[in-house]
């Protein structure tokens, strides 16, 4: 049989040390990487391949959702954190596993058991869509946003970003940095940004206050949004009802 | 007066401020109507501690009718029955005793009845003045009430206020610490046990300690590096930690805990958000008059705050204030990736015998 092939993500080494032993009785797993933070974890999931992730929530730089959120094809994954409220509420219903630490063995073959009924099933893809929707829906507001480009980690502070256009599924991020697609919907980014930093102008834009050079007339029921960067952005009627509240 | 605290000294008060009364009564009827000093004296007597007396009817009176809780028109009929009433009483009491003490008959019958009609107003205006006087204690009273109430008040919110602003030990750091212990158990037993016992004095000092109190520095220290020590395990050699502390500083006096929310805000924005190794630097020094600590720590330019920081800062401003009643104490330097924090505690005068 095949073995599945486990990562372990942890910043802390005697948390990766616990799991590392934890696995070390176990047959069917192999252990084939460590990682102390998620840009070495992404350099070592396109290397390696792995079929589960160990993956601690807090990390520094980007923390375990945010690796989550920029990975392809991703693995299952098992997420292990010390004392997070949002965390365990996006969990609660999934089927994708969590470990509060400090953890049992016992606990912990659980949800060994769990991924690799997982990882044997093929249909792990709709539950982490579950997953990332539950995370979604938490309130938190957020202050950056993580995107892939090519094989770099780009991490995007929210306050240096001058629009959000939308693309199909995605969406399209303007920032200082560049261009960036993110598969995410505007919805997400319409809840969970600073309310009185950005407003959604549009259908398909969301408008950074801070970078509104002027508002001009354009047609009878339109305005156009003019950008410090020269960007002209159209705005529909409640749109523009929201920009006039704000400015 | 006569009820609730002070009731002892408000008697006293009330009885010679009816004296003083009576020796003007007794000096306006002995040199104003030229009567002898015994009719003078029983005259006055006789009025006065019967109104004395009758006063403290009155005093019942104006402390069961509110004034802002009845009618006006209520308060008026009130009075109006009172006064007609005590005045009535007051004077045909004092005119029967007057009449049967003095017996002599030199005019003293004429003069009563002759001084009716200003006796009648001197009544009514000891009954107005009294009642001015009752109600004006009543109010202040209540006002001091008040007062003391709403100081109550402010000290139990600046209490329950100082517990928040104490540093509350992040759940995280707790079961991270005791992961990091759970790992240690199989791989380093007595590791495991050194992490157990500085956990558990950290969290006792950090639970048993009051935000009033003031501790020597050493102490604080001490607690400060059992916090660090841990921190130390869970993440080897990324965090690095230096103290330069002069022991001559040891025994002064700094408010319990008031360290260790800095060094935590320092791993917190240090260790826990970089990839590389991290430092924090720690130092004191010391005068006659005060105090200054300062944490020093690096951290990754690249690192995008959390919004909202700043407010362990504002905490520690509004402790040093509370306690020492001074605004800057507390000085933050931020530079492209290093965040400096200095305190500076001054020299706390109640207690000087430990402090050399």
């Amino acid at each position: 049989m095949k073995k599945i092939k486990a990562l372990i993500v942890d910043d802390e080494p005697l948390a990766r040390d616990l799991i590392k032993t934890y696995l070390s009785d176990i047959q069917d797993i192999e252990l084939v990487g460590e990682s102390e933070n998620g840009f070495e974890a992404l350099n070592q999931i396109q290397a390696v391949k792995p079929d589960l992730i160990f993956l601690d929530v807090q990390m520094p730089k980007i923390n375990g959702f945010e690796l989550l959120e920029i990975l392809e094809n991703p693995p299952a994954i098992i997420f292990t954190t010390a004392f997070d409220q949002y965390a365990i509420k996006a969990f609660d219903m999934s089927a994708v596993d969590y470990l509060l630490k400090p953890f049992s063995k016992e606990r912990f073959l659980q949800s060994l058991e769990k991924a690799r009924n997982l990882i044997t099933m093929q249909g792990q893809q709709p539950i982490l869509e579950g997953l990332r929707e539950k995370i979604d829906n938490s309130q938190e507001p957020i202050n950056r946003i993580v995107v892939r480009h090519g094989a770099k980690i780009i991490i995007i502070p929210v306050d240096s970003i001058h629009y959000f256009e939308a693309q199909d599924n995605y969406v399209m991020i303007y920032a200082d940095k560049g261009n960036f697609l993110k598969d995410k919907s505007m919805k997400f980014y319409e809840q969970h940004l600073p309310k009185q930093d950005f407003i959604r102008i549009h259908r398909s834009f969301i408008v950074s206050v801070s970078q509104i050079e002027s508002v001009e007339q354009y047609a009878k029921d339109t305005h156009l949004v003019i950008l410090k960067s020269g960007t002209k952005l159209k705005t529909s009627a409640n749109g523009y009802k929201r920009l006039r509240e704000i400015l | 007066m006569f009820a609730s605290v002070g009731k002892n000294k408000s008697i006293v008060q009330y009885i010679l401020l009816w004296i003083v009364v009576s020796a003007i009564h007794m000096l306006i009827i002995r040199l104003g109507y030229k009567w002898p000093f015994f009719f003078a004296a029983a005259d006055s007597l006789v009025f006065n501690s019967l109104f004395a007396l009758f006063g403290i009817g009155l005093w019942y009176l104006a402390s069961y009718s509110n004034l802002k809780k009845v009618a006006v028109v209520e308060i008026i009929i009130q009075h109006f029955t009172a006064a007609t009433i005590t005045v009535l009483v007051w004077l045909s009491a004092g005119y029967f005793i007057l009449r049967q003490v003095i017996r002599v008959d030199i005019g003293y019958d004429e003069f009563l009845d002759t001084t009716r009609t200003i006796r009648i107003i001197s009544g009514v205006l000891y009954y107005v003045i009294m009642m001015a006087i009752f109600y004006l204690i009543i109010n202040l009273r209540e006002l001091e009430e008040r007062i003391k109430h709403e100081s109550r008040l402010n000290e139990m919110l600046k209490e329950a206020e100082l517990k928040s602003l104490r540093s509350q030990i992040r759940p995280h750091f707790l079961f991270n610490s005791l992961n990091s212990i759970s790992a240690l158990t199989m791989s380093d037993a007595s590791k495991a046990q050194e992490m157990v016992i500085k956990l558990s004095e950290f969290m006792r000092y950090s639970l048993t300690q009051f935000d009033e109190q003031l501790i020597e520095l050493k102490d604080e220290l001490y607690h400060v590096r059992l916090y660090l020590d841990i921190e130390k395990v869970r993440f080897g050699n990324k965090l690095v930690i230096e103290y330069a502390v002069d022991e001559k500083c040891f025994g002064y006096k700094v408010p319990a805990l008031i360290l260790q929310p800095l060094v935590e805000n320092s791993i917190k924005y240090g260790v826990y958000e970089s990839t590389q190794e991290s430092k924090i630097e720690i130092s004191s020094s010391c005068q006659e008059e005060q105090l200054n600590l300062r944490i020093k720590n690096y951290f990754d330019p690249d690192y995008i705050h959390q919004k909202g920081t700043g407010t362990g800062l504002q905490n520690i401003r509004k402790r040093l204030h509370t306690i020492y009643g001074r605004s800057d104490l507390i000085s933050v330097e931020k530079t492209e990736d290093l965040f400096i924090v200095e305190l500076k505690i001054p020299h706390y005068e109640e207690d000087q015998s430990t402090d050399s």
